[in-house]
């Protein structure tokens, strides 16, 4: 009996200890997110992704400031006015609009959310670093959509302030990083373009479920926008090539009706290269950290508008960035775009406000049933449309006209211009492609998408600025290019080796 | 307290034992009880006093900003800053209403303005410095010549209780309040053109004289009159009767018929009175955290309650 059992007990140790598991094998992984600097599986990075595009629902309502990107963008150009209540109703942007912004009143909503973006993109760029059981095309892709977002949201916070920190490791004690000058800035953004456009890592473009998503077209056309307001003169070349490789490419194409493609129904559509995914739910006034919504057009919609009730039909807001005169002027007649931008309402349809024009922007309006739930002047599902495949054919005309490149890949300016025109009017309205005609295109194509300041400045047109109306009085000079670093942050960081230096003229 | 780091890092910020702050003071407590006869009394009274300095913010400019409203331009009114109270409502000094246009273009051209007869006349104590000690000014209205202006905390705070019985019948009040705290009254929207606004905005400025502390309400507002400053800061002070109950207890004789041991009938209220000057809901303001601590955003007032009730032992 004894002598059995022990035998017995040697046979079954023997199993235990022949059988016994590697480190690998008791080692799991967690799915959804990782430790921090630790190893990422597909679902840790996915997650780690997901929360860097969530920072691009956020700009309408960010950290609770209303500095929606292409509203603070035009509220300094010649086609807007700021609106609303009063002059000091969302004073900063009054003095956003006047060129008076101070360090005390500035957009600090955009300085978090972006600087937010930055440490969550360099998050998930370690997290490809760290990856684990990961296909290497599917890794590739999703690093390449890091680097992606990374620059987008630094190219906003370069365009707005220039001189900034910046950092790609996440920060320990004391929590400062070095502040750069715009240029070697510009470098960072430049190289996380490459990376994402280089080795074809991102699709053309993409459908279905992947809808939102970054492509090389997007890609492309970021690295186009902030070469030439660098006025990067060698890389023009390659801007030229990757505007003629999207065009050549037969994945974008212009949307035959302006007007429509600013419904909820043509979201993502033919012309659309890039968008934020917003849908109308999830903001609350508490919180503009989550949730899917965008305020946009409760903001630019007129006050107390009584227009239709079906859906689709505009609707009232708050009447901010009324539209100028000017800017309806600049159409010719039978031009869709007039209409499709600008909405002309008589007074007795709404309560007229600060700087009232009866212009205002139609783009992103408020439309019935766009809002259904929640707190709904924060949840309009309006995507704002970053990259239109009209912009690619613009920005290849300018390269050529302008900028004195070679046509690439077959194409002319004279027909990128013709396509848009010919969209414009429905019919062929060809005029010549001359440097006056292009920009006045890029204008009219463009009104209320936060692209004119910026075409303005890298234009060197800024005496176009300046101006002393009754409804506006401002003086361009070119220290307000960028606006001054924002008060809290400098006082945060003063007295220590980190100390920010103010941006001049501030 | 978060750690003071900059926004830019990113991430929320973590929480530290940052800073150094001093509180000083002295409560007592004080009662007394006796009898007359039948009567019997009691009162009991507590007081304390609290002095607040912070003395290091834990960053290195040692000041922050807690509170701050864009909307109706009011721009930053709550602040902290090392070796005062911590944290103080912030906003610029006035020198009352500008009542004609003399003294507009007065202003204006010592200033720089755009103002108008009604539009508040802010002081301007930033720069040169006299040698009594007393400001000067650098001639420009701007975001330095914001300053302390008030606190939330009180000095004081204090409540006494007094009771009496006598023959069955018995009494209970409790008072309670503050001395010495300011009320930054933020109730109204001041730049939506038609709203609900508190009643005190009918004593405006609508002509010469008709008030120096009150501006005029215009949709324009170029002077920009509701910033912050002391035309929102009132005494927050007050006295209140918390809790008050009066009640009557049926001689045990009559009650053990019923086999009760005893039966008591109050009537009792609470808030039922409250002496103070403040115009607005409720000098009991009630604040989300310490930096709220003062800030009228007009929350619902506490209620008055009277309600009656019995006591039965069985």
């Amino acid at each position: 009996m004894k002598k059995y059992k022990l035998s017995s007990l040697l046979l079954i140790l023997g199993v235990f200890i022949l059988t016994s598991c590697g480190d690998d094998f008791l080692t799991v992984y967690p799915t959804e997110s990782q430790q921090a600097g630790g190893a990422a599986t597909e679902g840790a990075i996915k997650s780690n992704l997901a929360s860097c595009y969530q920072i691009l629902l956020f700009d309408s309502y960010a950290n609770n400031n209303y500095n929606s990107i292409p509203l603070m963008s035009d509220l300094r150009s010649d086609d807007i006015y700021k609106g609303g209540g009063d002059a000091s109703d969302q004073h900063q942007l009054y003095l956003l609009s006047l060129f008076t912004s101070t360090p005390a009143e500035d957009l600090d909503g955009l300085w978090s959310i972006f600087y937010s973006g930055l440490a969550r993109c360099n998050n998930a760029i370690i997290a490809c670093e760290n990856a684990v059981s990961v296909p290497e095309a599917n890794l590739n892709q999703y690093k390449a959509e890091a680097h992606f977002l990374r620059a987008y949201y630094m190219h906003w916070l370069w365009k707005f302030w220039g001189n900034i920190p910046y950092f790609e490791q996440p920060l320990e004690a004391p929590y400062m990083a070095k502040q750069y000058s715009a240029n070697e800035i510009y470098n960072k953004i430049i190289a996380d373009l490459d990376f994402a456009i280089a080795d074809n890592k991102l699709p053309m473009a993409v459908s279905g479920a992947n809808l939102g998503r970054v492509t090389k077209a997007a890609a492309m056309m970021l690295k186009a926008r902030v070469v030439m307001y660098q006025k990067d003169t060698s890389r023009y070349g390659d801007v030229t090539k990757d505007m003629a490789e999207i065009i050549n490419s037969g994945k974008y194409d212009l949307m035959t009706d302006f007007a429509s493609m600013w419904l909820d129904e043509n979201e993502f559509c033919k012309e659309s290269i890039f968008e934020s995914n917003q849908l109308p739910e999830g903001k609350t006034w508490s919180s503009g950290w989550s949730g899917y919504g965008t305020n946009l057009p409760a903001f630019i919609s007129p006050n107390n508008l009584s227009a239709g009730s079906k859906t689709g039909d505009f609707k009232g807001g708050w009447g901010f960035g009324p539209v100028r005169q000017a800017a309806w002027n600049m159409y010719e007649d039978g031009d869709t775009r007039r209409e499709g931008s600008i909405n002309k309402w008589e007074s007795d349809k709404y309560s007229a406000r600060f700087q009232n024009t009866g212009l205002f922007q139609a783009k992103y309006a408020a439309r019935v049933g766009y809002n259904p739930q929640g707190d709904t002047d924060l949840n309009y599902c309006n995507n704002f449309r970053i990259f239109r495949y009209s912009e690619a054919l613009l920005n290849y005309a300018e390269m050529i006209v302008m900028n004195g490149q070679a046509a690439v890949g077959g194409v002319t300016a004279q027909s990128c211009l013709d396509k848009i025109r010919k969209r414009a009017f429905g019919k062929d309205s060809s005029i010549p492609a001359t440097a006056a005609n292009i920009k006045l295109e890029r204008r009219r194509e463009f009104l209320g998408e936060g692209l004119r300041f910026w075409d303005i400045v890298r234009w060197g047109d800024t005496s176009l600025l300046t101006e002393s109306t009754a409804l506006s009085t401002r003086t361009w000079n070119d220290n307000k290019k960028y606006l001054p670093i924002p008060q809290a942050e400098m006082d945060k960081t003063a007295g220590s080796d980190f100390a920010l230096v103010q941006n001049p003229g501030y | 307290m978060e750690l003071p780091i900059p926004s830019y890092v990113g991430q929320s910020a973590p929480t530290g034992n940052v800073g150094d702050m001093e509180n000083s003071g002295f409560e007592f407590e004080l009662g007394w009880k006796n009898k007359v006869g039948d009567f019997n009394y009691s009162i009991s009274a507590n007081a304390s006093y609290l002095k607040n300095k912070l003395i290091k913010l834990g960053n290195a400019s040692g000041e922050a900003i807690y509170q701050s409203n864009s909307t109706a331009g009011v721009g930053s009114f709550v602040k902290g800053k090392n070796g005062d109270v911590f944290p103080y409502f912030y906003g610029f000094h006035t020198d009352g209403i500008i009542q004609n246009q003399a003294e507009a273009d007065a202003y204006n051209s010592q200033y720089g303005q755009a103002a108008q007869p009604g539009d508040v006349r802010f002081r301007d104590i930033a720069g040169a410095v006299d040698e009594k000690g007393n400001a000067i000014g650098d001639g420009k209205i701007t975001d330095d010549d914001r300053t302390k202006i008030g606190k939330g905390m009180p000095d004081w705070t204090y409540g006494f209780t007094l009771a009496a019985d006598w023959k069955g019948f018995d009494i209970n009040l409790f008072f309670q309040g503050t001395i010495g705290n300011d009320i930054f009254d933020f109730a109204q929207r001041t730049d939506i053109p038609k709203n609900n606004r508190p009643s005190w905005i009918l004593g405006r400025w609508i002509g010469e004289g008709t008030s120096n502390k009150i501006p005029r309400v215009t949709a324009a507002n170029p002077n920009g009159n509701w910033r912050s400053s002391d035309l929102y800061i009132k005494d927050g002070s007050y006295l209140r009767l918390k809790t008050a109950q009066f009640g009557y207890t049926l001689p045990s004789r009559i009650t053990k018929k019923a086999s009760i041991q005893m039966l008591r009938l109050y009537v009792s209220a609470e808030n039922l009175l409250t002496f103070t000057g403040y115009d607005g809901f409720d000098p009991e303001v009630a604040a989300s955290n310490y930096t709220n601590i003062g800030v009228d955003r007009g929350i619902y007032p506490q209620a008055r309650t009277i309600s009656l009730g019995a006591n039965i032992t069985f």
